[in-house]
């Protein structure tokens, strides 16, 4: 009798320790409500930009590699420069492995953003960025396609703001649109969040 | 004798100490600098008011910067929007944060090299006609 509680004692704890290991791995690919993944990978429109360097840049600099893209402006002195740390962050995360994204900052306000500035305003924060401006109808091709909304605001100094969408969006190697990350980036939480949700994508588009 | 000197002496002490708690107090006040070519910077602080009337902050200045100016950044309906505020009202005996991605001073126009200086200077004026200045530790990236 007692062989026997003991028996079923052994087997019940085996049981449930697969049911607590099964249920960590469903955890760890799932997405945070945050996320949104496409399975249907969305292709872009053909786009031409400027990238920082000057160079007249398309679809070829999102092929073979993962990309995060952000769309902001460099006269944004606490979000955008909040969010490419973030961003960098997440880089350092995945240094060394083939999945490591560029981070593509791109900007919402081409008509005072020149590549001299863009260069100026992502360099202290990656070496593994790309900046993009051009004309107005050049970035509305990524906005219209991305469903980026922005607007101007004047400011007292008779300057204006830009308001923009706060969110990320990850692009597979193949330069496809497969990933919405719609918070805004800025505690640790969203640090953690995002690594997290970027690492699911990354791994369900290698298993499609 | 020496009893009464002792008595005398705490009381004076805590007179002091009573006088030496300003009216406003900032704490924690910095402002991220990434390059050497940056031209838009964000400093941010904590401010309390240990006065019994409200406090409304009206200017910010500095010799450092040609513009200096108070905003907000929010997030509404998932878009990111920066706002100037006119004023920013501290409540009595309460402290207002300026934190990244919330309210925060914007600097633009840099009179010097923010990249080689250490630190740089701002005056808070407020409506009672106080002002204070205040340093704002410039936080580089490490090497």
């Amino acid at each position: 009798m007692r062989k026997l509680i003991l028996t079923a004692l052994i087997i019940s704890s085996f049981a449930f320790g697969i049911f607590l290991s099964l249920e960590y791995q469903k955890s760890q690919n799932v997405l945070s409500e945050a996320t949104l993944y496409f399975e249907q990978a969305r292709n872009l429109p053909v786009f031409n930009a400027l990238n920082h360097l000057n160079q007249e840049v398309s679809n070829e600099i999102l092929i073979n590699r993962w990309s995060i893209l952000f769309f902001g402006f460099t006269n944004c002195p606490d979000v955008c420069p909040n969010t490419l740390s973030i961003l960098t962050e997440v880089q350092k995360r995945f240094a060394n492995k083939n999945i490591k994204p560029q981070i593509v900052f791109i900007s919402v306000d081409p008509m005072r953003d020149t590549p001299e500035l863009m260069t100026n305003y992502i360099n202290g924060f990656s070496d593994d960025i790309i900046g993009l401006t051009g004309e107005l109808h050049q970035i509305q091709v990524l906005t219209e396609a991305l469903g980026v909304a922005y607007g101007y605001n004047a400011l007292p100094d008779g300057s204006y703001t830009v308001d923009h969408f706060s969110g990320t969006f990850i692009i597979n190697p193949k330069g496809e649109y497969v990933g919405l990350h719609t918070e805004q980036l800025s505690a640790a939480d969203s640090l953690k969040t995002l690594i997290h949700d970027f690492t699911v994508i990354a791994k369900k588009e290698y298993r499609k | 004798m020496n009893k009464t000197r002792a008595i005398f002496l705490l009381i004076a002490l805590i007179f002091l100490n009573a006088c030496n708690k300003v009216d406003i107090e900032i704490e924690n006040a910095y402002t991220p600098v990434r390059t050497e070519n940056q031209r838009m910077f964000a400093a941010y602080l904590d401010i309390k008011n240990n006065t019994n009337e409200p406090l409304v902050l009206t200017d910010i200045k500095s010799a450092s910067f040609s513009s200096v100016m108070l905003h907000q950044s929010s997030v509404v309906n998932g878009m990111a929007t920066m706002r100037h505020l006119e004023t920013l009202v501290i409540p009595t005996k309460k402290q207002v944060k300026l934190e990244p991605n919330g309210k925060h001073i914007m600097l633009m126009g840099a009179t010097e090299n923010i990249w080689e200086k250490q630190n740089v200077s701002l005056t808070f004026e407020f409506s009672n006609g106080s002002s204070i200045q205040q340093t704002i530790l410039l936080k580089k990236p490490k090497k």
